[in-house]
Formats: structure tokens, sequence, C-alpha cells
């Protein structure tokens, strides 16, 4: 079973058992700095600006909440299908024989399409490095992962930044895996550097 | 959205097909997620909302408005690569400073960065399970990734322009 999605990216130890339940953490610190942000902001906005700002921009967040939480919904099912449809092994079976530039492309594509957050992404480069991909096709995969991942953009860029942001920045983005493999070729490589 | 969720139904009732019926593991999963985003998603929001309110617009356009340029790519690019955290603080930060006054091309510079650097989860994970010398290469061949974005991004948006010359 493919690890829980950590969208939020938030430090927790990368262990290697990955399944079995856990609990949700709904409510621990890092919740709590939000809510206390959250709390000093509208208060200082109401000291500020006054109180028909402080209600005017409330009622917006709660219409943006509102517009956003089914996208959200919607975005984690997709991921969670995915990641239980298609088997990390598979992926990195599929992957490691391919060398070169078709390698590299494959990975980036690869990246692009893993849903989650760095618990499902760091452990199938790992996987991916064991099976035999090469160093530029791993950086290609990651920049691919992070830059033009389609869950974060259905999940967060799309709701909160409108359609058109997301397009413009995702053509700009299209190159970036290339770019980062092909920097990375021209760097130095260690006699036994064990991601090479 | 009636897409995404044409794809929830699709991939759902393959998951159901497929032996295991691993569609529940999926359910499971999701909800798991949900759970735990949702709380920290409603104060960031609302605390996004308020703080960009109270941050001078001027400032923001100064820095990283639509006019500055190169300087404003190489500046929100710097910005992005020191914002810490996931998607639930940069996505509202981002809405914060565009509603500021910030440019596209400067905002597309301010998440690549923010998304190849993530010092977190080059700490938490790429140094424990790569080591430090692929991080270290991944990072170097990253440097230009930002602003290389924030500049394509800058002629993506004039292609209208070129073309209705």
């Amino acid at each position: 079973m493919p690890g829980v999605a950590d969208e939020d990216g938030r430090p927790s130890p990368p262990s290697g058992r990955d399944d079995g339940p856990r609990s949700p953490r709904a409510f621990d610190r890092s919740f709590w700095i939000f809510f206390l942000l959250a709390i000093v902001s509208a208060a200082a906005c109401w000291a500020v600006k006054g109180e028909a700002v402080f209600r005017q921009t409330l009622f917006g967040d709660l219409r943006l909440l509102a517009e956003i939480l089914p996208r959200i919904v919607a975005a984690l099912c997709v991921a969670a299908l995915v990641q239980v449809l298609i088997p990390r092994k598979a992926v990195a079976e599929a992957l490691g024989d391919e060398a070169g530039l078709r390698g590299v492309a494959l990975a980036a594509g690869a990246g692009a399409l893993t849903p989650g957050g760095p618990m499902t992404s760091f452990p199938l480069v790992s996987a991916l490095h064991n099976a035999g991909s090469g160093r530029g096709a791993l950086i290609a995969y990651l920049t691919s992962w992070s830059t033009l991942g389609f869950q974060r953009i259905l999940s967060w860029e799309i709701p909160l930044m409108g359609i058109e942001f997301a397009a413009i920045r995702f053509a700009a983005s299209l190159p970036l895996p290339f770019v980062a493999a092909a920097i990375s070729a021209l760097l130095p490589k260690p006699a036994r550097d064990p991601a090479s | 959205m009636a897409l995404l969720w044409s794809l929830v139904v699709a991939l759902g009732i393959y998951a159901a097909r497929t032996p295991g019926a691993r569609h529940r593991e999926a359910a499971r999963l999701a909800a798991r997620q949900f759970v735990r985003v949702l709380p920290r998603l409603v104060c960031a929001l609302i605390a996004a909302g308020f703080l960009g309110k109270l941050i001078p617009g001027a400032f923001v356009g100064s820095l990283i408005g639509p006019e500055s340029g190169a300087r404003g790519i190489l500046i929100a690019s710097a910005i992005g690569g020191f914002t810490p955290g996931g998607p639930i603080i940069s996505f509202p930060t981002v809405v914060v400073l565009s509603e500021a006054g910030a440019g596209l091309p400067q905002m597309v510079a301010f998440l690549t960065a923010w998304s190849v650097f993530a010092f977190h989860r080059v700490l938490v994970y790429e140094s424990t399970l790569m080591g430090w010398r692929f991080a270290a290469t991944r990072l170097f061949s990253s440097l230009a990734l930002p602003p290389l974005a924030g500049f394509t991004a800058g002629l993506v948006m004039s292609i209208p322009e070129i073309l209705a010359r």
C-alpha cells in the first residue's frame, strides 16, 4: 500500500512503514500556529481597518472556501485512487531500464502524474534509484513532480489562482525538468556516487 | 470541476472492478487526508484574507509588481526559495501577494522557487532517502529554474499581443 499523501509537506519522519492506521493529526501543533495566525491577523485587521473591512474580508474568505472545498475533496479522491491503482513498484520497474533523453522524458511524465506529497514521491525516487535510473532522470522526476504535478494544480492552483494563471505557469514550467537534468549532466560525478 | 468529479467517478468505478476492491482503500486515504488538511486550510485562508488587507499594496507592487521586471522576478525567486511549509502556506501566500499587486511572472517565479527548493522537504526526505550529495546536485541544477520560469511566463503572456500585431 502506498504511503499516505502528505501534501502538506509537513516534516514527519520518513519511516519505511508507511501503511497501517495513523491518527489523522487534524489538530496538532501546526494547526494551532495557523489558528493563532488567523486570530491575530483578524484582530489586526479589525483594529487597523475597522469593522466594515473586517466583515467584508471575512465573508470574502468564507465564499472562497465554499467555492474551493468541493474541488479539494474531488482532487483528494483522484489522488487517493491513482495512488491505490498504480503500484509504486511497477512504475519503478518500467522506468528503471530507460536511459538518456527517453529516460528523462518518461521520468518527467511520471513525476507530473505522481499524486501526493513527499511521502509518496521520495519513496518512489528511492525505488527508481534502486531500479537503476540515472541521476538526470531522478532530478527530472523530482522537478516535474514539484512544478508540473497535476494534483497540486487541481487541488490548489486552479481553485485559488484560476485556470489562466495555472495554464501560463504550466506552459512556462514544461521545459524545467529537462533543463535541470541537462545541467546535472554537466556536474561532476563522484567515483562511486550512489545516485549517479 | 465537473471534469474533476467525472474523473473521480470513472477511476472509482475502475478501482471497484479491480480485484481487491481498492476503491475502499482509496476512500479511506482520501478521508484521512481531508481530515488532516481541512482545519488548517480554513485557518490559512482566513489569515491570508486579513493579511492581504494589512500589507501595503504600494510596497508589494514596487517590489514584485508587474512593472518590477527582472529585478522583481529575482526577488520573488529568493522569497519563494525561503518559504517553508506545504501548499497550504504557499498558495494562500500567492493569493495575498497577487491581491496586493504582485505581477504574474513574479508569482510564477515565487511558486517555482518554493516548489523546487522547499528546504523542509530536502531536510526531512531528500537528505535522508537520497543523501546530501544527490540533494546538493539537484539543488544546484535547479538554481536557474525559478527565474527561467518567470521570464518564460512573461513571454507566454505576451503571445496574444505579438499575434495581434
